[in-house]
Order: structure tokens, then sequence, then C-alpha cells
């Protein structure tokens, strides 16, 4: 039995609507993080979610706010479902064959994107975001649902175009993905970085006049708590829907 | 000569397990005199000062006038550095701000990165490859 399931069971919120649930901070924080493939689940685990979201167009889920517990109850129909929520979860004989010997392996890598651009993540890596996230605060765990790869030493598991979501077909020209419930990414914001001040002098010519532009940047700085490839038998009590090829 | 063992300092690895805020101290100065620390003082007297404190518990403010000065934020962190800002003719929701950025921050110098977002303290994963094994072509 996981650890994640017997914390469920041991406090049983695992069915309870959210107004019956203690406040966030009374609960262990690995309580408050969710499993995407129960989308459902999903909705009535997070008891609390910040009250300012962040915009759709950033692909990752709302963040869960573990440090802050003064936070408003929303209904969970603005909660964004995970992304490859509703369709079945295909798994061809190649990956049902040598997707146990990858999930064996340990550590693993991932290749995950946020806003379409890669980084190589291992467990416990920081990543400083080449930009500020909005809505997200330090102490807050993201998880991120999208990757092109995953590995270990001997394996790698590519995102392909079966049973992926193909962005072509809308000429966004994104990346292909892999399917989000194959793997559990988590990090955590840590704190926001700042660059130097840096002074541009802007000139025109044939006059004696500069330009001083000052920018000073902020960066979202996060560390990888976890990368995890999940088994055939997690798939399996997981997905609703599973095709097995 | 008896084995050593490899002297190694443990690295931080901060929010992989436990996450510990950064900052440990703030400190709000001001003067009762000067026209600059108006915004301040009525920073000190608004409702915002309870709700800084109350949204970060684990930073220890403290509140000291420093007369015929310009007022001045100053946040102490756990790697030993200091970060203070001037608040001088600041509003009081400019004060928040900048206080927030202060207790968001990690307490580092700020650096320019270039490309390297990612820093990482394990191993290759994959290894590191050699020419004398696997997928030895003949030319």
């Amino acid at each position: 039995m996981r650890p994640h399931s017997v914390l469920r069971a041991a406090l049983d919120i695992r069915w309870t609507p959210s107004s019956q649930i203690p406040p966030t901070f009374l609960l262990p924080w690995r309580a408050q993080l969710h499993q995407s493939a129960h989308s459902h689940q999903f909705q009535t685990e997070l008891p609390a979610q910040p009250s300012s979201q962040p915009p759709p167009s950033i692909p990752i889920p709302s963040p869960i706010p573990s440090t802050r517990p003064a936070a408003a109850p929303a209904s969970p129909s603005s909660m964004p479902l995970p992304r490859s929520s509703g369709k079945p979860l295909v798994l061809s004989k190649s990956l049902q064959q040598l997707l146990p010997h990858l999930s064996a392996q340990k550590p693993h890598y991932i290749s995950a994107h946020i806003h379409r651009f890669p980084y190589l993540l291992t467990q416990g890596d920081t990543l400083r975001l080449p930009f500020h996230m909005h809505g997200v605060s330090p102490g807050d765990v993201l998880r991120l649902n999208r990757a092109s790869l995953l590995g270990s030493r001997d394996y790698t598991l590519k995102a392909g175009t079966n049973s992926t979501e193909n962005y072509d077909g809308k000429r966004t020209g994104e990346p292909n993905y892999l399917d989000d419930r194959l793997f559990e990414c988590r990090v955590r914001v840590v704190g926001v970085d700042s660059g130097p001040m840096v002074e541009e002098i802007k000139t025109k010519r044939r006059q004696r006049k500069e330009k001083h532009v000052r920018s000073k940047h902020r960066y979202t700085v996060l560390r990888v708590m976890e990368v995890k490839v999940k088994g055939l038998e997690e798939l399996e009590r997981g997905a609703e829907q599973l095709i097995l090829q | 000569m008896p084995v050593q063992g490899i002297r190694t300092v443990a690295t931080n690895q901060n929010g992989l397990g436990a996450f510990i805020v950064q900052c440990k101290r703030l400190d709000l100065h001001y003067c009762d005199w000067y026209g600059s620390s108006r915004g301040m003082n009525s920073f000190l007297t608004s409702e915002l000062l309870p709700r800084l404190s109350r949204m970060h518990p684990q930073v220890s403010i403290h509140i000291s006038p420093r007369p015929n000065k310009h007022p001045v934020l100053r946040a102490h962190y756990i790697n030993g550095r200091e970060k203070a800002v001037c608040v001088r003719n600041l509003e009081k929701e400019q004060i928040m701000q900048k206080c927030e950025l202060l207790v968001q921050s990690q307490g580092g110098k700020n650096r320019k990165i270039r490309g390297r977002n990612v820093l990482s303290e394990n191993e290759s994963v994959r290894g590191i490859w050699s020419p004398f094994h696997g997928g030895i072509k003949d030319v």
C-alpha cells in the first residue's frame, strides 16, 4: 500500500467535502498533494486555493498553498482540470513491457516544459526560471505536467505522436508531450531572486544626448522535490480508462 | 596511516523536504520628524503591518526609530547577509511591496546568470559517455 493512501485512509480525508476538511495548516503537506489521474478526486482533495489564480496559459495546475493557512475556499468548478483528463490512457505493448524497467531504475531525469521551454531536471535540482512567475509565493508546491523526455540510466521514454497530444494541428509549434498520468514531477517555490541593475546607454546619431535605460529583473527559483515514474500497477489503479494495446 | 574519509560540507537543499523561509529578521526604521518618513509612519500605524506579520509568521519584525535619517528596511538572512532598502518618500503600499520583496528573497547577491537555469548537485543520470563502450562503429 502506498504511503499516500495509508495517510489518506488514516486521516479519512478522501471523500469528505471541502467544508469538513480541517484547515490546511493542520494537515501534513503531503495530504494536500493531488493525484492527477483522479480528476474528480483532485477537486475534492484540495481544501483551499489562493484567491489569485494564475492565468490559464501557464501549463501548471494551480499552486497549493502549504504555507498560507488563510486562503479563501473556492468552488471546484473554477479549478483547472488536468490536461489529459477525460481521454483514455493508451499504453502500447512495448511501453507495457519496458515501463516497469524504467520505473524501477532510479534515479530518473525529466525534461519538463514550462511555457514551452525544456528544463532537464533531477530530484534536488535548483531551477531558476528566466521569468517571475506570478500568483505563487515561497513554499508553494507546483506539479509540472508537461514533459517530453523521461528517463533513467538505461531507458528513455520519449514523447511520440501516438497517445500524446499533438499540437502541430494547431500550428502553435508546441512540442509533443508525454501523457501527464505517466509521471509526477513536483517542484517547490523557494524564493524570488533578482538580477543586478543593468544600465544600457542608448544613443542616436549626430547628437550628444544619451538615454540611460535601467532594468532589473526578478526570477522565480524552484527546487525539484520529486521526479517519479509511475509503474503499471499504479497506472491501472489510478486511471479510469486504460487501453492496453 | 588510517583511512580518512573525504571531507565534505553539507549542501543546502532547502525545499526538497522541509521548507524554511530564508529571511529571519526584518528591521523597520522610521523617523518622527523627517517628511520622507511620512509613508513609513502611516505604514506602521496602518493595518498593513499586522497583515505583513500575519502572512509571514516565520520572520521576526523589529521596529525602531532612526532619528534625523531616512526610513530604511533592513532584512537579515540565514546565510548571514543582509539587504537594506531605503524607503524615503514612498507610500505605504510601496513599502509593503518592498517588504514582500525582501522576505521572498533568498539573501544572495544579485547575479546575472547567463543560460544556466538549472543547477544540480547530482551526478549525471546516464553517466559519462565513453568512446570505448557501446555503439562502436567501423569507418
